[in-house]
């Protein structure tokens, strides 16, 4: 273990990745399918996170200065709607940026709403989210039909193009096409990531270490944080609450209008009403998921794009399901590892109690027995590698008595990694503190 | 005092009718630019809404959105956001009509037992997001959104193959619950104060429930023992803890009691209406909610205010379109203006009354002791 | 060029005169969906100019909610009120009853009382269905003809509730019928209740490249909206592999609604005829023909068909009109019910 601690950053991270490619290489072996680590599988994850990720990023602007954004579904309806008739107008660049604008006008309404008048940052969030569907409807019903479109969707549009990266796309191929254990699934999936990768999909990569350079690296960013934790004592220090506030709200609509342009120029080539699907929900999942960082939210969004990319590929004319069930196995691994692990962690000699002596003595006084009182403490002890175990032996059961995965499974299993994953990791995460309470200028 | 009052009346009444103005003009500018007439637009509106059949529809349409608004309400009232009234309500309609149509019951019992089973599932689903709260720590936004998406795509999708009735048939759906299992309408108690209600339209029964519901939410959220732990443990969990409240408790049971009514939603559809769950059946319901909840600032009245504008706002989308006066999207800009414009006036009507009793209450302290200006503000920061 | 044939061959039946309204009430999504509302908006406006009616046109409110109110505005104003889907059908049964002087017609659903032995549910009450597994028959036909790699893609847009399933088993059926051994590669995009599956354009093209990555060659889609995602999956991958795939469009003739763009991948459209319905029922109205219960718009009246618009099946026509004139002959028997 200390060796391993002693490694670079980098390194580990690389260990990391190796040992799940090695954990999907083994599931799909057992499963019988190739399609957990084909090209289709990372191609298909970058494209479907992306607009998960840049709206997921658009959160984190929004709650580090801490105002919620419960809104970002409806700024990327404005994005979809900007971003196609940008492109329509100006090409598919035009279109990225109209897109941008049109989040950012969204975020602008929400700071006017949040910051200025102290409303309810849930409240003004759902307000958007209602007038975001219907303006976009009656923008189109003004504006597209004379372009070929309708009220319901715009003319087609260009996307921003690909490109495949020369050598090393052959070269990843070529071992792919070895078909080794483990090498050439880890060339598969390197491979659909420098095949035919769009340029939208390469500026959104570069958009995470973006974000986490400019919020945890600058003194703006230090500011815009200064929000979200503790505005009173950044407002006696100088900084401008109300401006950093706007800024972060702003640029998360900005984000948020760039993932509609994204769904609108590069998934579909046209706006069509209802698109973006609650992909702005989601976006705050992964946001929790990713406990409010840049690469956490890319953890998040990956988290949906990739079962989602597998479940679009998952058939062929015998039918579908199999590399869907396999990610039932790929599922029970994970919670076995989080047992074995929250067992070494929680219940280990020297653990730290859940109750505190005086919370145990206050318990005592409320007439509860000190056996109840050191079950519950027990339970806290032992039940996260219980409840991930048992949770493991039922998806198990289910892996072993099904052939395949049924229709509705893959539209599902996202969201219900989400929760097993939040159920696991809730205590850990650390919100900004000073999120969804409002700041008053000058206030004591 | 007689100043103070009125301008406290004044206070509260601005706030709707700054957001109303507002809409108004904000809606009048929208039509003028897509070239329809506004004059003629909100007196097509008025003149519809005007009718005894539109004002059935006005009320059949608002019940079920203040069912919605009271569900998010209580959420609300405890400090928790339950945006999973939507998947509550759909699922548990759908297990309502299963069930209802799988059995024969005498009238009240069978109407009793579909309405149980709505309220159960609703408030089994809610609370499941309640105990991952506070069992787990799961933010229940979060959660209730996971489990929206769980509830209408994972266990109706799968569990729908089986409870369709008719496989062939182009709208399937659950079968159609049989006659002891639908409630009567109300038109006979509505015809002693009007003429005869013409063109089918019939008072769903649910109305007389939803008014039952907003009596109940009001006298034991501001009148009883629990409405006052709820309250407070929404404000303040730490002081209601001390105060021996449990808050861990009190969510649950606000999500469990949040659930059971959102279960309702349905029932005006399921019990009135098409009385089976097929592909028709009406969704999205419970994000409407959440608008009447917020415009009627978590009050009975005020949530069957919202509940009732939203309706006649709904109801006039259709006469506008056949007449072709204007497009239906209005009816949704207008609401979204409304909705956006109220919660900003109630914010501001707020402040001007924080200081208005900041400034009274330093007045009336002033001679008897100098430091209570100090503390009265800091009270009201 | 087959549209125009259909549309001369119409106008040499007998049109009436009417100088009533026709309340045209489409379903959520209404005017402007390039496919199945625009089809019967474009019967309307036949009737409009060559009957001499007036027209209404609405949709409900984006949650479906006020579709029985509605119909009776319609109801108030119209001689003939069409609704435009399945979904229409309980309502239209109930303002029907109570509207007893004014026609209503119901796209996509028979409006027969089946426990009663099939007879219409009301005297005023027409149903519009259409055979579309005939016309997908033939431009499964048309596929596998024109097939080079053996295997085909079908797209549906929402399983789980029967109707698209249809449209599956016809195509299946045609390209059986020309080649036994060809592979058809089925996949819906959501399952019932979850209809976004008619709005997923985005998720429609990556299934139709992975189908094309398993060899398919031609895709056809009944998937309403998601269809603009097969085109531009066909382009797409035609472009950058270098050979050629295609798409099949659907209801309406997407060759001439998709987009110039797209053009040249768009083999054929599986045509679903409800402006013929909803003109011609608007004509035996006009007439004083109505008649209660269902019209089947199949391939004998052509209700359904395939599209020739960019001239990419014209050396098969001809196996296509004979395989048409076995189905009207009733040589060949398309399934109609969905498997299981």
């Amino acid at each position: 273990m200390t060796a391993w601690k002693t490694l670079p950053a980098w390194a580990r991270w690389a260990g990391i990745a190796a040992i799940g490619v090695f954990v999907l290489a083994v599931v799909q072996q057992v499963s019988g399918t190739t399609l957990l680590t084909s090209p289709n599988a990372s191609g298909g994850m970058l494209r479907w996170s992306m607009p998960i990720l840049l709206a997921g990023l658009g959160g984190l602007f929004s709650e580090r200065v801490g105002v919620v954004n419960i809104g970002l579904e409806g700024m990327m309806i404005l994005g979809t709607w900007c971003g196609a008739m940008g492109a329509f107008e100006f090409g598919p660049w035009g279109g990225l940026l109209c897109g941008l604008i049109g989040g950012a006008l969204g975020g602008l309404l929400h700071a006017v709403a949040t910051v200025q008048f102290g409303v309810d940052h849930i409240i003004s969030g759902v307000a958007i989210n209602i007038l975001a569907p219907g303006l976009a409807r009656f923008l189109s019903d003004r504006f597209f039909p004379q372009r070929g479109g309708s009220i319901s969707q715009s003319p087609p549009v260009d996307g921003i193009g690909d490109f495949t990266v020369p050598v090393l796309s052959d070269a990843f191929a070529a071992v792919d096409d070895l078909d080794l254990f483990f090498i050439s699934d880890v060339a598969g999936l390197l491979e659909g990531a420098v095949t035919d990768l769009r340029w939208f999909t390469l500026l959104g990569l570069l958009m995470v270490p973006f974000s986490a350079w400019l919020l945890f690296k600058t003194r703006i960013g230090l500011r815009m944080r200064i929000c979200g934790e503790n505005p009173k004592a950044g407002e006696s220090l100088g900084v401008s609450i109300y401006g950093h506030k706007y800024l972060g709200v702003i640029i998360s609509g900005a984000f948020a209008g760039l993932a509609g342009a994204f769904i609108v120029i590069e998934l579909t080539g046209l706006y069509r009403g209802g698109q973006t699907n609650g992909r702005g929900f989601i976006a705050l999942a992964a946001l929790i998921f990713g406990n409010w960082r840049a690469g956490g939210v890319m953890a998040g969004a990956m988290l949906f794009g990739y079962p989602f990319a597998i479940s679009l590929s998952d058939f062929d004319a015998s039918g579908s399901g199999i590399a869907t069930r396999a990610l039932l196995l790929l599922v029970v691994v994970g919670l076995t590892a989080f047992a074995v692990y929250a067992y070494r962690r929680d219940g280990g000699l020297g653990a730290p109690a859940s109750v505190t002596d005086a919370e145990l003595s206050a318990d005592l006084e409320r007439g509860l027995t000190e056996s109840y009182v050191r079950s519950v403490q027990g339970f806290a002890r032992w039940g996260n590698s219980a409840l991930a175990g048992g949770l493991a032996i039922i998806i198990l059961a289910w892996y072993l008595l099904t052939e395949r995965a049924a229709d509705w499974v893959p539209n599902t299993m996202p969201y219900a990694l989400v929760l097993i994953v939040l159920v696991f990791a809730s205590q850990s995460l650390k919100m900004p503190a000073a999120i969804g309470q409002p700041f008053r200028k000058g206030e004591t | 005092m007689n100043t103070p009052l009125l301008r406290r009346v004044l206070l509260a009444l601005a706030a709707p009718a700054l957001a109303a103005a507002f809409a108004l003009f904000v809606s009048s500018i929208v039509l003028a630019l897509s070239g329809s007439s506004w004059i003629d637009t909100y007196s097509e509106m008025l003149s519809n809404a005007s009718k005894l059949e539109t004002m059935v529809d006005i009320l059949n349409r608002a019940t079920p959105l203040y069912i919605a608004g009271v569900a998010v309400a209580i959420g609300f009232k405890m400090n928790l956001f339950n945006i999973g009234v939507e998947g509550q309500y759909v699922l548990a309609s759908f297990m309502a009509a299963w069930v209802g149509a799988s059995v024969v019951l005498p009238g009240p019992l069978h109407v009793g037992l579909i309405l149980l089973t709505a309220m159960v599932v609703g408030g089994a689903w809610a609370g499941l997001a309640g105990l991952l709260k506070v069992t787990r720590g799961v933010n229940e936004v979060i959660a209730t959104i996971m489990l929206n998406f769980i509830a209408i795509g994972g266990i109706i999708a799968a569990l729908l193959p089986r409870a369709i009735e008719d496989p062939t048939a182009a709208n399937q759906g659950t079968a159609v619950i049989a006659e002891s299992g639908w409630l009567p309408n109300l038109n006979g108690i509505l015809e002693l104060v009007t003429r005869e209600i013409t063109k089918g339209r019939r008072l769903s029964g649910m109305f007389l429930i939803a008014i039952i519901l907003g009596v109940a939410y009001h006298v034991i959220v501001n009148r009883s023992r629990f409405g006052f732990d709820l309250r407070s443990s929404g404000m303040n969990p730490m002081a209601a803890r001390a105060g021996g409240v449990p808050p861990k408790r009190m969510i649950l049971v606000a999500m469990l009691a949040s659930g059971a009514v959102a279960g309702l939603i349905g029932m005006p559809e399921i019990l009135s209406d098409s009385h089976s769950y097929d592909q028709g059946f009406v969704r999205g319901l419970g994000f409407a909610g959440i608008a009447v909840a917020l415009l009627g600032r978590n009050t009975a009245p005020g949530m069957a205010i919202a509940a009732l504008l939203f309706g006649f706002l709904d109801t006039s989308s259709a006469p506008l379109q056949v007449t072709g006066t204007a497009s239906p999207e209005i009816v949704v800009i207008m609401q979204a203006t409304i909705l956006l414009t109220a919660v900003i006036a109630y914010e501001v009507v707020n402040r001007i009354r924080q200081t208005d009793e900041v400034r009274r209450a330093a007045q009336a302290t002033e001679s008897a002791d100098p430091a209570a200006d100090v503390a009265t503000a800091g009270a009201s920061a | 060029m087959e549209e125009d044939a259909m549309e001369e061959e119409d106008a040499m039946e007998e049109v009436a005169a009417g100088d009533f309204n026709v309340g045209l009430t489409y379903d959520i999504g209404g005017r402007g969906d390039q496919s199945f509302n625009d089809s019967a908006a474009a019967g309307l406006d036949r009737a409009k100019a060559e009957i001499g009616v007036t027209g209404s046109e609405a949709e409900p409110n984006a949650d479906g909610s006020d579709r029985a109110q509605l119909l009776q505005l319609q109801a108030d104003n119209s001689a003939l009120v069409i609704a435009v889907g399945f979904l229409f059908a309980g309502d239209v049964a109930a303002v029907a009853a109570e509207n007893p002087e004014v026609n209503f017609a119901v796209v996509d659903d028979a409006m027969l009382d089946f426990d009663n032995g099939g007879v219409p549910i009301g005297d005023n009450i027409a149903g519009l269905t259409f055979a579309e597994e005939q016309g997908s028959f033939l431009v499964g036909a048309a596929a596998a003809l024109k097939s080079e790699t053996g295997t085909l893609g079908f797209i549906g847009g929402v399983g789980g509730f029967g109707l698209i399933e249809k449209f599956e088993d016809g195509f299946t059926a045609g390209a059986q019928a020309v080649n036994p051994d060809i592979v058809v590669i089925p996949q819906y995009i959501t399952v019932a209740p979850d209809f976004d599956g008619f709005f997923a354009a985005d998720r429609a093209q990556e299934i139709a490249l992975t189908m094309y990555d398993q060899g398919a060659d031609i895709i056809y889609h009944a998937a309403g909206g998601s269809g603009a995602g097969l085109f531009e999956a066909a382009k797409s991958r035609s472009e950058s592999s270098g050979s050629q795939v295609w798409a099949i469009g659907v209801d309406s003739d997407q060759y001439n609604t998709a987009g110039a763009d797209f053009q040249p991948y768009i083999l054929t459209s599986m045509l679903k005829r409800v402006d013929v319905s909803v003109f011609e029922i608007t004509n035996a109205q006009a007439a004083g023909t109505f008649t209660a219960g269902n019209t089947v718009y199949d391939l004998s009246v052509d209700g359904v068909g395939y599209s020739t618009t960019g001239g990419y099946l014209d050396d098969i026509v001809d196996q296509l009109e004979a395989f048409k004139a076995q189905i009207i002959a009733g040589e060949i028997e398309v399934p109609t019910a969905p498997a299981g």
